[in-house]
């Protein structure tokens, strides 16, 4: 009997010394969890012409630059971002007048954005919402590469994204995927 | 007899450990270190050790652990030779950037209060406001350590009093230590 008790005795004084305390002393349901999303990521604001504001949620510090105007915008402006797995570029265009409307197909993607060009094998088409906003979107692969172009227009501001990711890699489309959701215009 | 005394010593070990867990549960958390110089490191306690990041944040380090009650974000700014005036219960302007990068709206301020870790002076402050549609409350550390300002931000669900604890408790456990060959979260 004794043996059999300091047998237990060393066995609870070996599991005390090799166990992490938070194994066995964790109580009741973990408050943060899958939901509460805590990427870091850089606000970008801009106020429209309409005077509402633009704004969007990215994963690293953009670089903002202004560009030459070209038709048929009187002021373009960009920010771009880029990490580890993807390439993010932010095209913001002003009209001089709410028409004519910018295309939003592949070429005018592909005029916007060289990476758009290439062997951009298209994969899907249509218009999905983003901050209660319908945004024109293309999707497709390019080698080992899944790109997305995005555009609106709001009065005279066009807005136009791309997003570039390996295919397989899955965190980079999540962080892509938020990107896109953060999307809001209030 | 001697195993009836090994089998009485270890249920009084975890007898020990589980009083120690009830009423000082930070005993069981990791310490993550945050700097290091020739002869010092300073430390602080969170529930799962902190990761540093491989990017930087406008010049910042910074660490991020999400444990079970709360989301802890730690920042380096370094601040050079500017002077701090430390009666000013203003939150550093690197607080609420803080709170922005993890899209946290409607901030607004419910205290502050200036207090004493370690010999160290640390304004606390509690502020709540909104992220991805939910309430949160934050609790935020700005510790003033020879020309750095470490600032760390507890994210909680608002209105849970166990996660306020947890972050009261880990603000209160930074320690400047001896250098040790341990340099966690570098």
């Amino acid at each position: 009997m004794n043996q059999w008790l300091g047998t237990i005795g060393a066995v609870m004084m070996f599991l005390y010394e090799v166990i992490p305390g938070s194994w066995i002393w964790q109580t009741g349901a973990p408050e943060m969890t899958a939901v509460d999303d805590f990427s870091l990521c850089y606000p970008v604001a801009e106020t429209m012409r309409d005077g509402r504001t633009f704004s969007i949620y990215l994963p690293v510090q953009p670089d903002k630059k202004q560009q030459a105007a070209a038709a048929p915008y009187v002021s373009l402006g960009e920010y771009e971002a880029a990490a580890d797995g993807y390439q993010i570029r932010i095209l913001h265009g002003v009209l001089e007048t709410a028409a004519p409307a910018p295309r939003f197909d592949l070429a005018g993607f592909r005029q916007a954005f060289p990476q758009a060009a290439g062997n951009f094998d298209v994969q899907g088409e249509g218009i999905r919402l983003a901050g209660n906003k319908p945004l024109h979107i293309i999707e497709g692969v390019d080698g080992n590469d899944r790109k997305e172009c995005l555009g609106f227009q709001a009065g005279r501001d066009v807005w136009l994204f791309y997003f570039q990711c390996a295919k397989d890699d899955e965190e980079a489309k999540a962080a892509i995927e938020r990107v896109v959701e953060s999307i809001a215009i209030n | 007899m001697k195993c009836t005394r090994i089998f009485i010593f270890a249920c009084l070990l975890w007898g020990l450990a589980c009083i120690k867990h009830v009423f000082f549960p930070e005993v069981f958390w990791p310490s993550s270190c945050l700097a290091v110089n020739d002869t010092k490191q300073i430390e602080i306690s969170v529930p799962q050790e902190l990761q540093a990041s491989l990017q930087e944040d406008e010049g910042c380090r910074f660490w991020q652990a999400k444990c079970d009650r709360f989301f802890v974000d730690a920042h380096l700014q370094p601040l050079g030779d500017k002077p701090v005036e430390l009666t000013d219960p203003t939150p550093p302007e690197r607080v609420y950037k803080t709170l922005a990068r993890y899209k946290v709206k409607d901030v607004v301020l419910k205290d502050a209060q200036l207090i004493w870790v370690d010999d160290y002076p640390v304004w606390k402050y509690e502020f709540s406001g909104q992220k991805d549609g939910k309430a949160y409350d934050m609790v935020a550390a700005s510790y003033l350590i020879s020309h750095n300002r470490y600032i760390v931000t507890y994210f909680y669900h608002a209105g849970s009093e166990t996660a306020r604890d947890d972050a009261l408790r880990s603000i209160k456990s930074l320690q400047d230590s001896k250098r040790t060959e341990k340099v966690e979260a570098q």
